[in-house]
């Protein structure tokens, strides 16, 4: 069963996709904050509350995925929360791999994939 | 013995003779006077007359004794005359013939054996036509004693040509002469021969020689003309040369085989803006002050070039410092000219930096379109898929089953998509692999389990053969087995069966999709896998799509070196294939 108090951070440039995300995710039992903007991440939380697991988007204006993902897993506080990254491009392996995320998902997603993936790395911590 | 002599030798006797029998006439008749004087006394007379009349009888007996002793003499000289004629006629160089009238040959010379190869016996007293089994039956040979001679009684240079099948073909000179011979007149025919078959031969030589000098006079007279044209030509072909480096749009240099630049064009100083001044006779790396002197260019002009005379399409790029970055792509050529065969390099240059630009623009251009097309259809599916869980959570069946429609097309709008996309990529040749080792089987399973979710009425059965690393981009391997089977669902809707077997060996491994479809016709088969191209024509409607499926397959497939074909029979079904090679590092797990 997810634990409600597991908290995802998602950020997606793209309105529709952090909404149905978090639609999604709420509906599975989690806490969701969404962002568009992935610097916010990098400045505006704070250390109590740090969330059990990222879903990158990869291609975002500002901050793109990969530099959120090397920031977070570069810094002591976040190095262990697991990061999936999410995108369209076909390049999304060798990208996420790259930028050191924990797993990724193509865009786009099927619903159970997504939640399956999301509570295999929630659950291992 | 002379020929002159014959005729004072014939004179003298005629004067003899006649000398002779006068002498002896006289004498008879004064012995008869003498008889006829005496009268009376017939005994002394008659004695008188019987005594004269015997030494009249002497006297005549001397004389025939004289004749006959000059007949002898006249016959000896007969016989040494006609001895002559023969020898005459056996000496002569040229073959001689006499002929009877009757064209019978009496005598031949030496010569004439030689000549034409017959011998003695086989010619004398034999018919002229008859010698040589009938070789001599020569119509025109023929004419000329039958008809001319006859009349003319004398020819001279009568030309006769024949084949003899003996000795060849035969030019012969002929003189014939008919002359009456003894006492009854009987006619003789003399032939003389002169073989001028090499004469002939020596003369068709000459004037064959006549005539080529002739022909070659003619031939160097066309070949001055020719030459004139030629050079006419040459001029014009130069200007013309000339003409085309001036007119054609792209940059194009011509340099020596030192680099250094005998001409350029209009298009070559305004691309690169240089002055005619500072161009000509300079060394190309010396160009725009040193600004051409690119390393690649060096490369290309001075090691790959004098090894392949003929270099396309070579990429230098590189920053001048007057117009800016610029991609260039080169066609190089070196040729000889002229007869030292000096070298000369055609350089063309071809400015692609905006072309190179729109390319980089048009690539974005996908990569963005693929972004933008596939982020609502991303959001609209994780919508439906919300909506999908909330009814199943009212257990509002209905409502699932609609929004799982909804889903199902979803999915053909993103293939579709995807579709066009790798199109658009394999046109501009940068359709992306990402290669690894993976396990062929595990690829198979994987790609069954999720497409036998997509149908109820087909079984997907495998028949697979202990599995193998493949070397390859797992992904794009995926889409064409995807493919493949997606097709034998789409194509085979009253079957219930597709099987997907895997056939491993020491080079490659195949990869098979059989459907129990509808198959497809020998036309068909031979054009599914072109771009656009849809099977059935007429029956488009009934299985819709783009026709880029097995086109974007058959591409992948290529990419990987691999080979991809189809068997069909219609109305049985078809077997799609791949092969792909096996590298060394495959290895059956």
């Amino acid at each position: 069963m997810p634990n409600t108090t597991k908290k995802i951070v998602v950020v997606d440039d793209n309105p529709a996709i952090l909404d149905a995300l978090k639609i999604m995710l709420e509906e599975d039992g989690y806490l969701v904050e969404t962002t568009q903007d992935g610097s916010t991440i990098t400045t505006q939380h704070s250390v109590g509350s740090l969330p059990d697991l990222y879903l990158l988007d990869v291609w975002m204006a500002g901050m793109d995925g990969p530099e959120v993902c090397k920031y977070l897993k570069g810094s002591a506080a976040t190095k262990h929360i697991p990061i999936i990254m999410v995108s369209a491009t076909k390049d999304i392996e060798r990208i996420s791999r790259e930028a050191g995320a924990d797993d990724f998902i193509a865009k786009p997603f099927q619903m159970d994939e997504i939640l399956a993936l999301v509570a295999k790395y929630v659950n291992k911590r | 013995m002379s020929n002159n002599s014959t005729k004072p030798t014939s004179t003298r006797l005629n004067k003899h003779l006649s000398e002779r029998t006068g002498k002896g006439i006289k004498l008879l008749v004064s012995q008869k006077d003498a008889i006829a004087q005496s009268g009376g006394s017939i005994s002394n007379t008659r004695l008188e007359k019987i005594i004269k009349l015997k030494e009249a009888v002497t006297l005549t007996q001397e004389y025939t004794n004289e004749i006959i002793s000059e007949l002898n003499i006249i016959n000896e000289e007969v016989t040494i005359t006609r001895d002559y004629a023969d020898a005459i006629i056996r000496t002569v160089r040229g073959p001689l013939l006499v002929l009877n009238k009757d064209l019978r040959i009496i005598s031949a010379n030496e010569a004439f054996y030689n000549a034409f190869k017959v011998a003695p016996n086989d010619t004398e007293n034999r018919l002229l036509y008859d010698l040589g089994n009938r070789q001599w039956n020569i119509p025109k040979l023929r004419i000329l004693l039958e008809e001319i001679l006859p009349e003319k009684n004398t020819i001279e240079d009568f030309v006769v040509e024949h084949d003899f099948k003996d000795i060849g073909q035969k030019t012969m000179l002929l003189n014939a002469r008919t002359l009456q011979q003894g006492p009854d007149k009987t006619s003789l025919i003399l032939l003389a021969i002169e073989d001028i078959t090499e004469n002939k031969k020596a003369e068709t030589a000459l004037r064959e020689s006549e005539e080529l000098y002739r022909t070659a006079n003619e031939k160097m007279t066309t070949l001055s003309e020719e030459l004139q044209t030629i050079n006419e030509e040459v001029t014009i072909t130069r200007d013309y040369a000339d003409a085309i480096i001036r007119t054609v749009r792209g940059p194009l240099l011509v340099l020596n085989k030192d680099l250094r630049i005998i001409s350029a064009n209009e298009a070559f100083y305004n691309a690169f803006k240089v002055a005619p001044n500072d161009t000509e006779n300079r060394l190309l790396y010396d160009l725009g002050n040193r600004q051409w002197n690119i390393p690649k260019l060096r490369i290309l002009l001075e090691e790959i070039l004098p090894e392949k005379n003929t270099i396309e399409d070579f990429v230098v790029e590189h920053d001048f410092k007057d117009i800016g970055q610029k991609t260039m792509l080169l066609n190089a050529r070196t040729l000889q000219q002229g007869p030292d065969k000096t070298s000369l390099i055609l350089l063309a240059i071809e400015d692609i930096t905006e072309r190179k630009q729109l390319e980089q623009q048009k690539d974005e251009f996908i990569s963005i379109a693929s972004h933008e097309l596939k982020t609502p259809i991303t959001s609209v599916k994780a919508y439906t898929q919300i909506l999908g869980r909330r009814f199943q959570k009212a257990e509002d069946m209905k409502s699932v089953e609609l929004v799982e429609k909804m889903n199902a097309q979803l999915d053909k709008l993103i293939d579709l998509i995807g579709d066009l996309l790798d199109v658009t990529k394999i046109e501009a040749g940068r359709l992306q692999f990402h290669e690894s080792y993976f396990d062929l089987n595990d690829l198979v399973e994987e790609t069954i389990e999720e497409l036998q979710r997509t149908t109820e009425k087909h079984q997907i059965l495998q028949e697979l053969q202990p599995s193998i690393t493949v070397y390859g981009d797992q992904g794009r391997l995926g889409q064409v087995l995807t493919n493949f089977i997606t097709n034998a669902i789409k194509y085979s809707p009253q079957a219930d069966k597709i099987v997907v077997k895997t056939i491993v060996d020491k080079t490659k491994v195949t990869l098979c999709v059989q459907d129990f479809g509808v198959g497809l016709s020998e036309d068909d088969q031979a054009r599914v896998f072109e771009r656009f191209y849809r099977a059935g024509g007429l029956d488009q409607n009934t299985y819709p799509g783009l026709g880029l499926g097995l086109y974007i397959s058959s591409e992948i497939i290529k990419r990987h070196e691999g080979r991809v074909w189809v068997d069909s029979k219609k109305a049985k079904g078809s077997t799609f294939s791949f092969s792909l090679p096996l590298t060394k590092q495959s290895k059956t797990l």
